[in-house]
């Protein structure tokens, strides 16, 4: 993905070395914030945390690079999450409303996205609390993935 | 694109191990749960209160010949007595019901109408077949969820409510296929005893008006599933046999006018 054509100095800015004005910082640490708090909100509804993350991305698509990479970090790391956990609501209210048993599979998987959410709040919580103080918190897949998708 | 790649597979490589480890683990077992915890769970619940509307009888005369009508069957059919509650209720409805919890409804009316034990034996048979066919559990599980919640928005949990409304869902769930599967059952189940499984046929017929063993409101079909039942074949097993006593039929028929 060669796209940085004329700009070539720009576009090969790496987000660690970005310096960030302080309402940059405030807006990057607000997308996490934002999904943590969905997550809370939503914990049963999987689709509001995956949609509140993504009006937030749609909010600062037209910020500056700093508070960009940062939303899209934010919106990447959700959509796995929205998956497994969609897949876990459905599967619990299949088996509360008796269309099938309760299973060792249904319990091993819920221990498992368990551990992955758990494994994302940490994460989530981490990067609001660096970004807010400047810093750049790169998760691990998701924040390559981002640098693929994020130029300035 | 590498890096991504890379990082991807370890991701999914860890998520799919966690899974993999937890999966080696028998959950249900390590944490004493059963398969069906949640229906059985609430159907219990549900019988409980449906309980509470029926007008059960525990007069000997009645519940002795029953019982042992009851067991007759289960034994010459390898199943398990405790697998089948039989409750009799005064009720003047004509009717006999399998309900949730394994509970199968007899009410009064009905056995006073029955000419002989056979033709009991064959209601008995039918609504014994649709349980273990599964056809009541299916739809109690399913459904009975549903019948807690409108049981909790109209509050209280009224009892006739609730009954009503269970046998409502079940009645919707088994279809003109399934009572088919149940009078074939149920004749399998009376020549196994020695009991005449053309009474299966009879029983249909006789009862047609009153709706007996059949959950729809039409009963048109009695006539069809009684000619199914006549064209089945079985094989020759000795002379048929008289179960109660002439005096205890007598004093059943007496106890439940
Ligand atoms: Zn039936």
């Amino acid at each position: 993905m060669e796209s940085g054509e004329i700009y070539i100095n720009e576009s090969s800015v790496r987000i660690e070395d970005v310096v960030p004005h302080e309402d940059e910082k405030e807006r990057a640490s607000g997308c996490y914030i934002m999904s943590l708090v969905a997550v809370m909100i939503g914990l049963p509804m999987p689709i509001i945390n995956l949609l509140a993350t993504g009006i937030f991305y749609l909010m600062s698509r037209k910020g500056t690079f700093f508070v960009r990479w940062n939303s899209i970090q934010a919106l990447v790391s959700q959509v796995p999450l929205f998956i497994m956990n969609n897949i876990l609501f459905w599967w619990t209210i299949r088996i509360l409303f008796c269309y099938i048993d309760l299973s060792s599979a249904y319990i091993a998987y819920f221990i498992t996205v368990n551990l992955y959410n758990i494994y994302d709040f940490i994460e989530t919580v981490r990067s609001a609390v660096n970004t807010r103080k400047g810093k750049v918190h790169k998760w691990h897949l998701y924040g390559t993935i981002t640098d693929k998708i994020c130029k300035r | 694109m590498k890096k991504i790649l890379k990082e991807f597979l370890i991701s999914a490589l860890l998520f799919f191990g966690t899974l993999y480890v937890t999966l080696q683990v028998d959950w249900m077992k390590a944490l004493h749960l059963y398969p069906t915890i949640v229906g059985d769970k609430l159907s219990e619940w549900v019988w409980k209160i449906s309980e509470m509307s029926l007008r059960k009888v525990n007069d000997h005369d009645v519940c002795a010949p029953i019982d042992s009508l009851v067991s007759e069957m289960c034994k010459a059919n390898g199943i398990s007595t405790a697998d089948i509650h039989v409750v009799i209720t005064r009720d003047d409805e004509v009717n006999a019901y399998a309900t949730v919890g394994n509970h199968l409804i007899i009410n009064t009316a009905l056995i006073e109408k029955m000419k002989n034990e056979s033709q009991l034996c064959a209601v008995i048979a039918h609504e014994m077949a649709h349980f273990r066919l599964g056809h009541i559990q299916s739809a109690v599980r399913q459904q009975t969820i549903i019948t807690v919640f409108l049981a909790l928005i109209t509050g209280n949990g009224n009892s006739n409510m609730l009954a009503n409304l269970t046998n409502k869902i079940i009645s919707n769930s088994i279809t003109r296929a399934k009572e088919d599967e149940a009078d074939e059952q149920g004749a399998r189940y009376l020549h196994a005893m020695h009991l005449d499984p053309m009474e299966m046929a009879n029983t249909l017929e006789t009862f047609e008006s009153y709706g007996v063993l059949s959950y729809f409101m039409d009963h048109s079909d009695s006539k069809k599933r009684a000619e199914h039942i006549r064209k089945m074949h079985f094989k020759k097993n000795g002379p048929y046999q008289q179960i109660l006593s002439e005096e205890a039929w007598v004093r059943l028929k007496k106890a439940c006018l």
